[in-house]
């Protein structure tokens, strides 16, 4: 089991009768990027911003690096870089005053500071000296992650970080992170609603629902549990319907144009010798790992 | 300390912590050269009672009574210029967002809410003086320096002028006293609020209502004037009477030290538990 | 015959007595005339309704005929009259008519009340002296003028009586009393008791004279 960076244990967090947490139970293993995903007002924001101390639990426990939050604070803080929702930017000053002042309050010593090396790794090198409020949306974001480094910190918690990036400006965002856990190991809390690129980058994911937990773990394994999505073109789809049924006792959607079913990978070399033995031209096989489906068919199960 | 100078270092970065300053250079400026092409007249007016009875010999019109009286009328105004940038102080960042930044470094939110809290004394305390120092200065280049006449609505009282300087000193630090009231108190409401025009609002018209209560005469009212503390905020002036009521400086700067220390801690409890939701 | 050793029986005594009070007047003001100029320190104490101000040390100075100034670093509050504004009318003993009308004992001595009647239209009014004859001087003056009411200066007297010249002079004067708009003098939140009283009060300015310089070249004034 891997070592974890922050710990959850039996978390409620409630505003009058709405319970926004529920008896929360989560570990987010260190050196990895842990994906936190779950439908609107599922809790995820409230869950990172009670981690971050900005919203008082009103029952249960945080550890951050073996650390209780409710006796570590403000120390623990030393360790955690976060964007809630958005980065916050005094706009009226420049991006590298901005860097300035927060590494001033973060009780940094002197050799700890480097700010430019944080404007090199989010390449803002040239543009540093402009004033924030004359920033691009994806300048802002990356400055965002600038600040977030500028202490250095082990855990890294990003809400939402690329809502409102072109799309080149979400690659671009997910290579970085995908550096700072390969290139500086760090740990990486990270929510989002498009889970392609949750996909993408996570190693670990945690889904939450209406404040409970629904499902936690590796994301590698999580999917392989489950059937891949098959689709599949051939010259008889009739027969080809027929012959999965038979088969594999799996019910397929047909369409005019392809057959969509579910099918355990290990299956899919029988399945290709069978269409081939039946004289079936196969024109498309396409697979799916299923993040979506998982997480579609995880929170529809626990509605 | 670092978190000090991070906090002074945003407010003079912010274009309206100056207007402060501009305004009192502005109306500084102005009053001196009104009083300058027609002070005496303005005094003739002030004094007609006596002109039947009396030379009065000297330079009524010198830099200590051009300093009093822009003291007690921006005094009244004063409030205003506080609260536009105690009321920002936590509200402001609040709906900027970067309320998060400050929280989550490691610095506790009792450190946050009491440095914010000492960076708009500090401001406050430079808004006086710059008040005192600059009218003091520009009056007595203009007009020289003598004996302060201090009129009164039934009276008139004369201070030496070597007895004023300490007095200017002094009720300087009772103008603080009584904006800090002023400015602690926009500060409290900045924390409940996530908007900075609310806190401005609130705060004015707390001062407005409290005054007018002050100024009726309703038995009622006479109950609540001792209590509000509009009531002492003007306490400075009592500095300027030729026999001066030490009982009632104290009392009034209890007043307004418990008004400081309620206002303080009601925005204390209340940050230090509040879930920053935005 | 009769009407007129009548009229001469009631007449002469007054006329005596005219030139008697006349001769009392000129006699002060020709000792005091001896005085080309002086210089001396005062301190003021004050004593006015309203007003509420310290003692104050200053200089006063005097030049023939009537030039009289004092002069102080702050702010004084000063009788509005001159004091020797009835010199002016003094100085000529055809410009006035003066009447003794009373005695009265004064400072321990016996002084004679004389009234001093311009003939002329004058800014003066009236002039009434209470003078002690024997020592040529005047303790008590009481002056009515057009342009500034009524003063009443009581005079004590100590080294400088051969030219005239008080240690102390206490002068009265009627103020109206004081009121300006609250708002004006910005006081909105005071409550202060309503003092209860006339609108005219009477004041006192005591003058103490120390250090007289006499006939000394004076540039001051």
């Amino acid at each position: 089991m891997d070592e974890s960076a922050i710990v959850v244990r039996n978390l409620y967090k409630s505003y009058g009768s709405f319970e926004a947490i529920n008896d929360l139970n989560i570990d987010i293993p260190k050196g990895k990027i842990t994906g936190l995903l779950g439908p609107n007002g599922a809790g995820k924001s409230t869950l990172m911003r009670c981690i971050l101390g900005l919203i008082k639990p009103t029952k249960g426990d945080i550890e951050i690096l073996n650390e209780n939050i409710k006796t570590g604070i403000p120390s623990v803080f030393r360790h955690i870089g976060s964007i809630i929702e958005k980065p916050d930017f005094y706009t009226y000053l420049s991006a590298r005053k901005n860097l300035e002042l927060l590494a001033m309050i973060s009780k940094l010593k002197a050799d700890q500071i480097n700010i430019q090396q944080c404007l090199d790794l989010v390449n803002l090198t040239g543009r540093e000296n402009d004033k924030v409020k004359n920033y691009s949306h994806g300048m802002k974001q990356r400055l965002g992650i600038a600040q977030c480094l500028i202490h250095n910190p082990e855990i890294i918690i990003l809400d939402e970080p690329t809502t409102g990036l072109d799309p080149e400006g979400i690659i671009e965002f997910r290579n970085l992170i995908i550096r700072l856990r390969d290139e500086f190991s760090k740990t990486i809390l990270l929510s989002s609603h498009i889970l392609s690129e949750i996909e993408l980058v996570s190693d670990h994911i945690i889904i939450i629902n209406k404040g409970r937990l629904v499902a936690q773990g590796n994301i590698a394994q999580m999917l392989n549990e489950e059937d891949m999505v098959i689709y599949l073109e051939t010259d008889d789809l009739p027969r080809t319907e027929s012959i999965i049924k038979n088969n594999f006792n799996s019910t397929a959607l047909a369409s005019e144009e392809f057959i969509q079913f579910n099918l355990n990978k290990e299956k899919i070399p029988n399945l290709v010798q069978l269409l081939v033995e039946n004289n079936l031209k196969i024109y498309r096989l396409d697979t799916k790992r299923g993040l979506e489906e998982l997480y579609l068919n995880i929170t529809s199960t626990h509605q | 300390m670092k978190l000090l100078i991070f906090e002074l270092y945003k407010i003079f970065s912010k274009p309206r912590t100056y207007i402060s300053y501009g305004v009192i250079l502005v109306i500084i400026f102005l009053i001196d050269f009104a009083l300058l092409f027609s002070g005496q007249e303005y005094i003739d007016f002030l004094l007609n009672t006596f002109k039947d009875s009396f030379v009065i010999e000297g330079n009524i019109l010198n830099g200590y009574m051009i300093s009093y009286i822009i003291l007690q009328t921006l005094i009244i105004h004063m409030p205003l210029l506080v609260a536009l940038v105690s009321g920002d102080l936590i509200s402001g960042e609040a709906s900027s967002g970067t309320i998060k930044i400050l929280l989550t470094r490691p610095n506790t939110r009792s450190q946050i809410y009491f440095t914010k809290w000492v960076t708009g004394e500090l401001y406050t305390i430079s808004v006086v003086i710059l008040l005192g120092i600059v009218s003091l200065v520009f009056g007595i280049m203009l007009f020289g320096t003598g004996d302060l006449m201090v009129l009164k609505s039934d009276g008139v009282d004369l201070i030496q002028s070597d007895d004023l300087l300490w007095r200017f000193g002094l009720s300087m630090s009772l103008a603080v006293l009584g904006l800090s009231v002023v400015s602690t108190l926009s500060m409290m409401i900045s924390a409940f609020v996530e908007n900075s025009i609310t806190p401005i609002i609130l705060t004015m018209a707390i001062i407005i209502l409290f005054t007018i209560i002050g100024t009726l005469d309703v038995p009622l009212f006479d109950l609540l004037r001792p209590y509000l503390f509009t009531t002492h905020m003007l306490v400075w002036k009592n500095l300027f009477d030729q026999d001066l009521n030490m009982n009632l400086i104290e009392s009034s700067s209890v007043v307004l030290l418990v008004h400081i220390l309620i206002f303080y801690s009601v925005g204390w409890y209340y940050f230090r538990n509040k879930d920053i939701l935005n | 015959m009769k009407f007129f050793t009548a009229i001469i029986i009631v007449c002469l005594p007054i006329l005596i007595m005219a030139q008697s009070a006349k001769k009392s007047v000129h006699a002060c003001f020709e000792k005091f005339n001896k005085i080309q100029s002086y210089k001396a320190n005062v301190h003021l104490d004050f004593d006015l309704p309203d007003i509420n101000m310290k003692s104050k040390d200053a200089k006063v100075y005097y030049k023939k005929p009537n030039k009289f100034k004092i002069k102080s670093d702050g702010i004084l509050f000063l009788p509005k009259q001159n004091p020797y504004e009835s010199f002016d009318l003094l100085r000529d003993s055809n410009a006035y008519t003066a009447v003794l009308v009373n005695a009265e004992i004064l400072h321990q001595k016996m002084c004679k009340i004389i009234l001093v009647v311009p003939i002329k239209q004058e800014d003066i009014i009236l002039c009434k002296l209470w003078i002690d004859d024997q020592a040529q001087l005047i303790y008590k003056m009481q002056l009515t003028t057009k342009s500034n009411g009524t003063i009443l200066v009581e005079h004590y007297y100590g080294n400088q009586t051969q030219y005239g010249l008080p240690d102390k002079s206490i002068y009265e004067i009627e103020i109206n009393k004081f009121k300006i708009p609250k708002v004006i003098a910005l006081e909105m939140n005071s409550k202060k008791n309503k003092k209860a009283g006339t609108d005219e009060k009477n004041g006192t300015i005591q003058m103490s004279y120390s250090n007289y310089q006499i006939n000394i070249p004076i540039t001051e004034i």
